[in-house]
């Protein structure tokens, strides 16, 4: 299979494409020095379409006791990738999570690939969603999700479509005014409320004020 | 007479000044300062023929620049004057008021390599020229009196590659280049210094010259040592004579025989050709003069002096500068009569402002040195500058232009507030002595107010009655650590220095950028401890750490002071918890990943936090960033292991930028709201850094990508790739958005923008944030803008509980810092109006440089190396120091000053007004109880 990978990626290397060749080693240990043993190891035959082959045996008894004891003292499970390109370069990445939320997911767990824009590896990250549990998982046998990310196109400063909108605007003003097809209460009801609310307030708050002082207008006028 | 027709100029001036400013003019310099530096001294010469006299000096930060030798009052009146009337106001002109008109005119000539100044010298009474950069050489001919540049021309190099074994020359007003080739001859090439015409180009046949040899230009002679340790011949050649042939002695002639290597050479600095020998590592040196013969000093010069060669008096006569326990010394020798040497001390200073000085320049009346009258321009080796006549005139601190930690400490507080503070001290609780202590304290402030009543002169304390905390907290001190190894304490109101402290062999941890680190680890608060300020630098020597402790209001060293420490602080983290005494200690990691603590109390709070606590390392060359967990640590003993590792490649791309949060920045708002009432949850993880690298060779070169990583579980988060773009990056990472500038390439344009992380419309924990079970990648808004000027520095605004908005100090190339609201770099503007939300104006793809915004107004401040802020006592203030080339401080209030009442807010009109509103409400009160009254009678 890897031989296959390899004729392949003579034709994409040139636009980044290549395989990636990843070998799994845990430690369960809960002491500052980590002791590495293999779980498997995950082949990544292109790194654009992203389509990953995982190869990793079941865990055994006694290292999901060390697991489980582990979670029990809230430690951390290291996972370390030895990952080979297709160049022939080989990088180690380390990365950890919480064992008990290795152990709450049943022991399913992501792994995602960093590639920098030339397409080498820079980060491997293993995922655990939890939630963090002391007990024993039902399963055995690992679920490993492999995602290979690289990163987004930088923002660049959008000016084709703002002139476009600029033009746009411009043509509008020159074939005549903008037709304005609100209704009239849409287009002036900012004039509107502030003189209705003065209205109503000023009839609810005094009534008698408000018809006194009339009669005293009507008295004056006499 | 002659004065009162100067008060009477001086304010017509004024007034002219006062047209010119056009906004908030009785605003100027109220709260902000600014002074003005040159760097360390490179080159300085006198000038006595104009007037006023100064002395021109050029430095390593690429300046040139004339300081008034007279730091009157009445002098800089005169010279403020004379040049404000020449030209018109001229605001490139740069004078300082601050430092009482020693400034006369600076000029900022390219930064980097480029502006490097390579050769300066007078051309004659009136001019001066120099020579910077290297491919292509500029030389520039200057008016003295005035800073101008009176022509300027270039040479193209034509061996760009050799550029490091060039020398200038400048005699008479022409310019030679000196270029030598190996094992074959000098190139001498002459110029006009004003109009650059070649006037001719000569060959001397040297051979003796390798890539091994150490070579100088003592003109005439091209002088080199070459040979090892044992057995080293000086070689020399007359460079300006046709037929000259070289000639050579050995070191054994110079130093006799039984000498022991290695030798060095080095170029006396004076106008006359000679140059100094030193063996035995620098511990013997001599002189040797080569004028035309070399004539050799048989004495030897002590290796921690400094030599000076001047011409007094149409005598050749070697300045001896030494200093020991405080004292400067120089001593004069007289060449001619080299026989019998007669040495003479011309001045012996004890004044701590002088620290291992070396004479920059001299400058002597005839028959002044025998009355000891001459002026000395001495360098220190705190890279401050004073001048020396007898006693010491004036020092500048140019060690200010080269800033690289800054921390804003709050004030103490009074001595009155800290006897009441005493008065409720908690610990103890027995009854009787708490009464008893606030009767004598009770006394004491009755005693202090009836002296004070009665004009009596109170207890003489050793602190200022001005550096007290204000009630707003907008006083405060700013602790600098510079390049040079030297602290300052600058008070904020005005900008004065108030203590300095030398740090002896202290190098920066980390150069580009240039790296101390200031922990402040106890505050003002916590009397009657003293605050507590920590440096973290590096040995010169050894490269190991150096801690010292001071207190950051007088800069006196406190537990334990300086301490050399035997590992490399390759990362350290102040800790969250304080200890006993209120301290907080700092953790340090060191090259073999072990960790310590300081002070070794802390361990404790270490140990009980050690399962929450990680730590970060990025090293630059290998580009591995790794993750360092605590959780296996006890009292006894710290160890860190390792939880993540990734490494981005060296041969692809450069780590230029970590960019993480500050850790005392406080997030108001925890969401959004959209225009459809839901709310946008913020993605405020404290443990994001960034990462910005540049890419380095091949089709990645012009790339700059960032990496947005999670430190403490190690998570990718996000990462994002500018093609065609490059350095200079300058970053600032806040809240949930980071905010960046680089230069884009294919549009030749420099660009600004903004990443803002989201979580989305669900929160997944809002009580506390965990890097450990937080895996959910957040939604990532981002929007590119132009920025239509050249950028130097970067900085968020930051106040103490993050209410008031958030504005960005863009400090610019042409001198500018402006303040520009964040809600333009908003990544959410929308290109369709239509899509509006609250507060989000519609996408523009240029930003507005709006002259108004600019927060230093026309007091430029230029070659900005970075702007700290600081949050004051009240919300909607903003303490702002820039630092460069200058300092400038001011204060800034993103939102307004919405907590403060407007300094002319009229306080008799509201009482009058609610006074009068009180009494009418009685009187009505009155009246309409009358009424109900007369009704009820009805």
């Amino acid at each position: 299979m890897l031989h296959k990978c390899y004729t392949q990626s003579i034709f994409s290397e040139l636009d980044f494409d290549g395989w990636l060749h990843v070998r799994l080693f845990h430690s369960l240990d809960d002491t500052p020095e980590p002791n590495f043993i293999e779980r498997g190891n995950i082949t990544i035959s292109s790194i654009r379409s992203g389509a990953a082959i995982t190869a990793q045996s079941a865990i055994s008894e006694s290292q999901l006791q060390k697991l489980m004891s582990l979670a029990k003292n809230n430690g951390l499970y290291r996972l370390k990738a030895t990952v080979t390109t297709s160049s022939n370069s080989e990088t180690n990445f380390l990365t950890s999570v919480l064992a008990c939320n290795l152990l709450g997911s049943g022991l399913e767990d992501y792994v995602h690939i960093w590639l920098d824009s030339s397409a080498e590896p820079i980060a491997v990250n293993l995922i655990a969603t939890g939630p963090c549990t002391l007990d024993e998982p039902m399963t055995k046998q690992w679920s490993t999700d492999v995602q290979v990310k690289y990163p987004d196109g930088g923002p660049v400063p959008d000016t084709a479509t703002y002139i476009q909108k600029l033009e746009k605007e411009k043509l509008a003003r020159e074939s005549g005014e903008v037709k304005d097809n609100r209704s009239f209460f849409a287009k002036y009801w900012m004039y509107i409320v502030p003189a209705l609310i003065f209205f109503v307030l000023s009839s609810a708050t005094n009534p008698e004020a408000a018809a006194a002082g009339g009669g005293g207008g009507g008295g004056q006028r006499q | 007479m002659g004065c009162d027709q100067l008060v009477r100029c001086l304010l017509v001036l004024f007034t002219l000044f006062n047209l010119s400013f056009c906004l908030y003019e009785d605003q100027v310099g109220k709260f902000d300062w600014k002074q003005s530096y040159v760097g360390k001294i490179k080159f300085a010469t006198f000038d006595t023929t104009t007037n006023p006299k100064k002395i021109i000096v050029a430095t390593e930060e690429n300046v040139i620049a004339a300081l008034n030798i007279n730091s009157g009052l009445y002098d800089f009146i005169i010279n403020y004057f004379c040049i404000s009337m020449l030209f018109k106001m001229n605001t490139s002109i740069n004078l300082s008021i601050k430092f009482a008109g020693q400034l006369l005119w600076r000029r900022v000539l390219e930064k980097g390599y480029a502006g490097h100044i390579r050769a300066f010298g007078h051309a004659n009474d009136k001019e001066l020229v120099t020579v910077n950069g290297g491919v292509p050489a500029i030389v520039r001919y200057w008016n003295v009196a005035t800073g101008h540049i009176l022509n300027e021309w270039s040479l193209a190099e034509q061996n760009p590659d050799k550029i490091e074994d060039i020398q200038w020359y400048i005699k008479d007003g022409t310019l030679h280049h000196v270029l030598p080739v190996y094992n074959s001859g000098i190139e001498v090439s002459s110029y006009d210094c004003k109009t650059g015409e070649k006037l001719k180009s000569r060959k001397i046949s040297a051979p003796f010259i390798s890539p091994e040899t150490e070579c100088v230009l003592a003109a005439p002679n091209y002088v080199c040592l070459s040979g090892d340790s044992n057995l080293a011949i000086l070689f020399y050649v007359n460079i300006f004579e046709l037929k000259s042939e070289p000639q050579s002695i050995t070191i054994n002639t110079i130093f006799g025989a039984g000498t022991q290597g290695p030798y060095q050479i080095s170029l006396v600095p004076g106008n006359t050709a000679a140059i100094l020998i030193s063996a035995e590592n620098n511990r013997r040196k001599r002189l040797v003069q080569l004028e035309k013969e070399p004539i050799l000093i048989p004495r030897d010069i002590n290796g921690d002096n400094s030599v000076y060669i001047a011409t007094i008096d149409n005598n050749k006569v070697v300045l001896e500068t030494s200093y020991k326990n405080d004292v400067t010394t120089i001593t004069t020798t007289e060449l001619s009569t080299s026989t019998n040497p007669n040495t003479e001390k011309v001045a012996y200073v004890a004044n701590n402002v002088l620290y291992k000085p070396s004479i920059a320049a001299i400058h002597c009346q005839p028959q002044s040195l025998k009355g000891k009258l001459c002026k000395y321009l001495l360098t220190n080796e705190d890279d401050s500058v004073s001048l020396l006549q007898q006693k010491v005139m004036w020092t500048r601190e140019e060690a200010l232009a080269n800033i690289v930690a800054v921390e804003f400490v709050e004030l103490p507080m009074s001595e009155r507030d800290q006897a009441i503070e005493t008065e409720f001290d908690q610990k103890e609780r027995n009854v009787a002595s708490m009464l008893l202590r606030r009767l004598t304290s009770q006394a004491n402030q009755i005693r202090a107010y009836f002296q004070a009543t009665l004009g009596l002169e109170p207890k003489q304390s050793d602190r200022r009655a001005d550096l007290v905390r204000d009630k707003f907290g907008l006083h405060k001190m700013i602790v600098v650590a510079t390049k040079a190894g030297k602290l300052f304490g600058i008070e904020s109101r005005r900008g004065e220095i108030i203590w300095q402290q030398r740090v002896p062999n202290l190098r920066v941890l980390s150069e580009d950028p240039d790296q101390m680190i200031l922990y402040l680890q106890r505050g003002s608060r916590h009397f009657p401890h003293p605050p507590q300020c920590a440096l973290l630098a590096a040995d010169q020597r050894t490269g190991n750490g150096v801690i010292f402790t001071f207190n950051p209001m007088n800069g006196q060293p406190l537990s334990g002071g300086l301490q050399h420490l035997d590992h490399r602080i390759k990362q350290s983290m102040l800790l969250q918890d304080s200890i006993d005494g209120f301290l907080r200690g700092f953790i340090v990691l060191d090259e073999k990943d072990q960790v310590h603590v300081y002070p070794k109390t802390a361990a404790m709070v270490v140990a009980s936090q050690a399962g929450r606590m990680f730590i970060f390392t990025v090293d630059k060359t290998t580009g591995v960033l790794a993750g360092h967990s605590l959780a296996y640590s006890n009292e006894k003993k710290l160890a860190a292991h390792k939880v993540w590792e990734m490494v981005l490649p060296p041969k692809t791309q450069k780590i230029i930028h970590v960019a993480g949060k500050k850790s005392y920045e406080r997030v108001h708002s925890q969401g959004r709201v959209l225009s459809d009432r839901s709310v946008l949850y913020k993605y405020v993880n404290p443990n994001l850094v960034v990462v910005v690298t540049q890419g380095v060779e091949g089709s990645q070169k012009n790339t700059v990508n960032l990496y947005l990583l999670d430190v403490v579980s190690g998570l990718m988060i996000f990462s994002l790739s500018h093609k065609r773009t490059k350095g200079p990056v300058h970053i600032v990472h806040s809240e949930n958005w980071v905010v960046y500038s680089y230069f884009n390439e294919k549009s030749r344009r420099t660009e600004l923008a903004t990443l803002e992380l989201y979580e989305g419309k669900m929160q997944s924990n809002d009580t506390a944030f965990s890097s450990l079970n937080n895996y959910k990648l957040p939604i990532v808004e981002r929007q590119a803008y132009i920025f239509p000027a050249s950028i130097e520095s970067l900085q968020e605004t930051i106040t103490e509980k993050g209410i008031t908005s958030k504005h960005i100090l863009v400090a610019l190339a042409n001198g500018g810092v402006l303040e520009l609201p964040w809600m333009l770099v908003d990544p959410r503007r929308p290109l369709n109006p239509d899509y509006r939300e609250e507060n989000v104006i519609p996408y523009m793809p240029e930003l507005p440089i709006q002259m108004d915004r600019f927060i230093n107004y026309n007091q430029s401040v230029y070659r900005v190396a970075g702007i700290n802020t600081s949050p004051s006592g009240l919300e909607s203030t903003c303490l702002v120091f820039v630092h460069g080339l200058d300092l400038f401080y001011s204060r800034v209030a993103p939102s307004k000053t919405f907590d403060v009442l407007k300094e002319d807010f009229d306080y008799y009109l509201i009482v009058i007004v609610l006074v009068a509103l009180l009494c009418a409400s009685y009187g009505t009160k009155k009246l309409a109880s009358q009424k109900v009254q007369k009704q009820a009678w009805k």
